[in-house]
């Protein structure tokens, strides 16, 4: 750079000059003011001695570098002098410190204090490395030319629960062992610092995903995980390295624990750069992310790597309608404690199941409770103590548990293997592809249309991403009902901010305008006042997942709640859980009129409903009153007074109110009776057997 | 630049160690403690040569341990400014490339590489006119700057100047 070249020369009045020393040598690195040269000069003074006379006083002048920097050139030695101001006598580059490495300039090799504001990482595998702001906006021009001939776009991607789903622990080794051998797409490897081995399971269409996708995009890895896990996984799923070669991130080199940043990796230039992954909080739901629906094959495991990181709110996975009839779900899920022992993290569904256990009849509720505890007992060998079987799902029938768990010995291992298969009909990297497709091919499009307007405007992927949302759910305004817990903010709760991403309109309040009820169950006061409009569609949370997950607005028809299809039309009973099934209506930019005749076929069905329903209701309110204190939602209260409410105008289908509100009490004050006693018992021990 | 050098190291033995065998114990703890360790005053510790003094141990009052200097002369290698050295590029990005002088880590810098060499993303690597370094690769550089930590030296090298660069 030009305006780092420095020619010292002495200054005119101090002519001519004796070079006394010289202070420095070539390619020596100096700092800032220190002295490279001195010299003397004679000066004449006026009645310095006597007051008529002329003096003449040698004075001693030097010069200093002006910079950090390094002595490119000396062209004076000592006891020459200098007569003339244009002589050149040192030449001197200045030194920006642009790129640090453990805190030393690598160009002058000066010890610089790290500087965060000015100084940014750039490297994947190196935090030792820093580059200023300047060189970073350099290197990254580089890296956006060479993407723009080869006609690709920067991809960083997740490792967990994205590509891949890993876990560790013995209980998945006798798995395995019990499937006499790896099945397909598992892999095993043990990490360099431990012996213990991780089992990972490639995502399906993985393979093709990744083959496809590097055609048009320059991928990164960026996880959670650390050095050696990523790197091992990156072996794993691409031996050869010729996806990700060395792009490698780690938590190792993230420098933080909770949040990733696009910035990390490119500082200045964010406009070619998505993101997948499964998680949109850690990322501060930047622009560039596409979320993708959180991959499991080992059932229960969670996110191995996702320890450090903030909870996350309940999410609803793609799980067959409940509203079926089909055989109820006999699967048994191990549970890390770590990710979700907090009874608040954990579904509407499993709440719902607890309690409905323990108020059922006496005999299966015991039954249940028995086998929770042989299990332990008989795997005490193959279960870490951080995990134990656990029942979970919407419609869990004890008897049925009860008589699989007496008949095998080891009941983890028999009915482990449903679960793995029924996962694994995933398709999410099929539709992230598309995705990513389209938005390649939108960026070039844009690329040149841009090339043509006069004021040259670079495309940028961050806005093609925020059409594309939301184009969605253009037109939907959602109210939540008994999704977002009670005591959270609805505006901050992520379902509320990924429904608005996608361009629909949340509010808190049924207002006349209101499309969509999403909620988790029937019941609640707003959904029975949406029930008595006819514009208003009701649906299960998992339509607004999917709808979000697959980046198109799925049929509401097929989302009806389970209390509301009884009596519905036979079509809501499939599910919807293949998604070529599905008819979708995404592409319609409607505002749902067209579905109208749908919506008021249900309507009429509702009005069918009959006392069982009722009793239904009323059970369940039972169940949220009497877990009050675990679970806060805001259906709680709210179902409360409306059914209140919509019992008088049901006219005869009362419930016995005054009851519920007698145990309550009763339960608050300790004043409980010997059965509730007995109840209570029954529920903590189900919370410990958690 | 390897060096011979006279140091000294203290070790405190456990009294279960005393006796006829004493020695040996006082050689394998010296061996453990100081092989591979790394100071910015000496240098990296390759390899003890002898010992050549073993104090009379001092039991120290109170824990009963007993304490003991023991000097000895080791091969140390030790980087200095301008030196030249050949390494094993480690890893390479678009900033420049490390690599390792045994258990020293050097940077080197693209403009501290000749000005033919670009930066190539598929490797990743660096190629110039008849040179190519990637990761494995083998360099031949000038160690430019160095810093020295309590237990950690970092060192920047440069390969442009001539007969520098990669060895073939």
């Amino acid at each position: 750079m030009a305006d780092n070249d420095f020619r010292y020369t002495i200054p005119a009045e101090n002519l001519p000059a004796t070079i006394i020393a010289v202070k420095t040598s070539k390619d020596k690195s100096m700092s800032d003011g220190d002295e490279l040269l001195e010299y003397e000069y004679i000066v004449k003074r006026e009645g310095y001695v006597d007051d008529d006379k002329t003096a003449l006083i040698a004075q001693r002048g030097e010069i200093r570098a002006t910079k950090d920097g390094i002595v490119e050139a000396i062209h004076v030695t000592k006891g020459q002098v200098i007569d003339n101001e244009s002589t050149v006598v040192i030449d001197y580059k200045g030194c920006d410190h642009d790129t640090q490495y453990e805190g030393m300039c690598v160009m002058c090799c000066k010890t610089v204090p790290m500087n965060q504001e000015s100084h940014v990482m750039m490297a994947h595998d190196a935090t030792s490395l820093a580059v200023s702001r300047s060189e970073a906006k350099r290197l990254e021009h580089d890296t956006v030319g060479r993407l723009l001939n080869e006609g690709k776009l920067s991809l960083i991607v997740d490792l967990d629960q994205t590509l891949i789903h890993a876990t560790v622990g013995p209980a998945i080794d006798e798995w395995i062992n019990s499937q006499g051998g790896m099945p397909q797409d598992v892999k095993m490897f043990p990490l360099p610092d431990s012996s213990t081995p991780y089992y990972i399971k490639l995502r399906p269409h993985l393979e093709r995903f990744l083959q496809k996708v590097a055609a048009i995009y320059e991928l990164h890895i960026y996880t959670m995980g650390t050095r050696n896990y990523a790197s091992a996984v990156a072996k794993a799923i691409d031996p050869d390295g010729k996806f990700f070669s060395q792009r490698i991130l780690s938590r190792d080199e993230n420098l933080n624990m909770t949040q990733k940043s696009i910035e990390r990796l490119f500082p200045c230039d964010t406009s070619m750069v998505v993101v997948i992954d499964d998680r949109a909080d850690v990322w501060q739901y930047s622009p560039n992310l596409v979320k993708v629906q959180p991959y499991e094959y080992f059932v229960g495991a969670g996110d191995i790597n996702a320890g450090h990181l903030p909870k996350q709110d309940a999410v609803i996975k793609s799980e067959p309608a409940p509203s079926t009839g089909a055989a109820p779900t006999t699967e048994l899920v191990k549970e890390s404690t770590e990710a979700k022992s907090d009874p608040s993290d954990t579904s509407v569904g499993t709440t719902e199941t607890a309690v409905e256990i323990e108020t059922s009849t006496t005999a299966p509720t015991d039954a249940t409770a028995a086998p929770a505890d042989t299990t332990t007992t008989a795997s005490s060998g193959e279960t870490s103590e951080e995990k134990k079987p656990e029942e979970k799902g919407e419609e869990l029938k004890a008897e049925v548990t009860a008589s699989v768990m007496p008949t095998s010995g080891k009941p983890l291992k028999v009915l482990k293997p449903k679960a793995p298969v029924m996962d694994d009909n995933d398709n999410e990297l099929k539709h992230i592809l598309e995705i990513l497709e389209t938005i390649h091919e939108k960026f070039y499009d844009d690329r040149e249309v841009f090339k043509l307007t006069k004021p040259k405007k670079q495309p940028d992927v961050k806005e093609i991403i925020r059409d594309m949302k939301k184009n969605v759910l253009k037109g939907v305004n959602i109210v939540f009902s008994s999704v977002i817990p009670l005591g959270q903010i609805p505006q901050r709760a992520d379902i509320w901010r990924q429904a608005e991403s996608f361009g629909a309109i949340c509010s808190t309040e049924l207002s006349t305008g209101v499309t969509h009820v999403v909620a988790a169950k029937a019941g609640t006061q707003k959904v029975s006042e949406a029930r008595k409009r006819r514009n208003v569609k009701i649906v299960r949370p998992e339509w607004l997942y999917h709808s979000i997950g697959k980046w198109q607005r799925q049929n509401e028809v097929d989302y009806v709640l389970p209390e509301l299809a009884n009596k519905s039309s036979p079509r809501s009973t499939t599910p919807p859980h293949n998604p070529e099934d599905e008819k979708n209506v995404g592409g319609a930019e409607g505002n749902g009129e067209e579905d109208q005749g749908g919506v008021s076929e249900d309507m009429g069905t509702i009005q069918t409903i009959n006392n069982n329903v009722w009793e239904d209701v009323a059970k369940e309110l039972e169940d949220e009153l009497g877990d009050l204190d675990d679970t806060d939602f805001d259906s709680d209260t709210s179902t409360h007074s409306n059914t209140q409410s919509d019992a008088s105008t049901d006219g005869g289908n009362r419930f016995p109110l005054a009851n519920l509100k007698r145990t309550r009490v009763f339960r608050k004050s300790g004043l409980s009776t010997a059965d509730e006693r007995r109840q209570d018992e029954r529920r903590r021990r189900w919370w410990r057997g958690r | 630049m390897f060096f011979l050098r006279n140091l000294s190291h203290t070790i405190n033995l456990h009294p279960s160690y005393y006796g006829p065998h004493m020695k040996e114990f006082l050689m394998r703890n010296l061996h453990g403690d100081v092989e591979g360790t790394c100071s910015g005053r000496v240098g990296f510790i390759i390899c003890v040569l002898t010992i050549t003094n073993i104090s009379p141990g001092k039991v120290l009052p109170g824990s009963g341990l007993a304490e003991f200097v023991v000097h000895y002369q080791a091969i140390v290698f030790k980087p200095y400014k301008g030196e030249v050295v050949d390494a094993i590029v480690t890893s390479v990005n678009q900033i420049g490339f490390f690599a390792d002088v045994g258990p020293l880590q050097v940077f080197v810098a693209q403009k501290l590489m000749p000005s033919d060499f670009k930066f190539d993303s598929n490797g990743p690597c660096y190629r110039g006119d008849d040179q190519m370094i990637e990761k494995n690769g083998q360099v031949r550089l000038k160690i430019v700057g160095l810093k020295h930590q309590a237990t950690q030296i970092n060192a920047v090298g440069t390969i442009k100047e001539d007969y520098l660069g990669q060895i073939q």
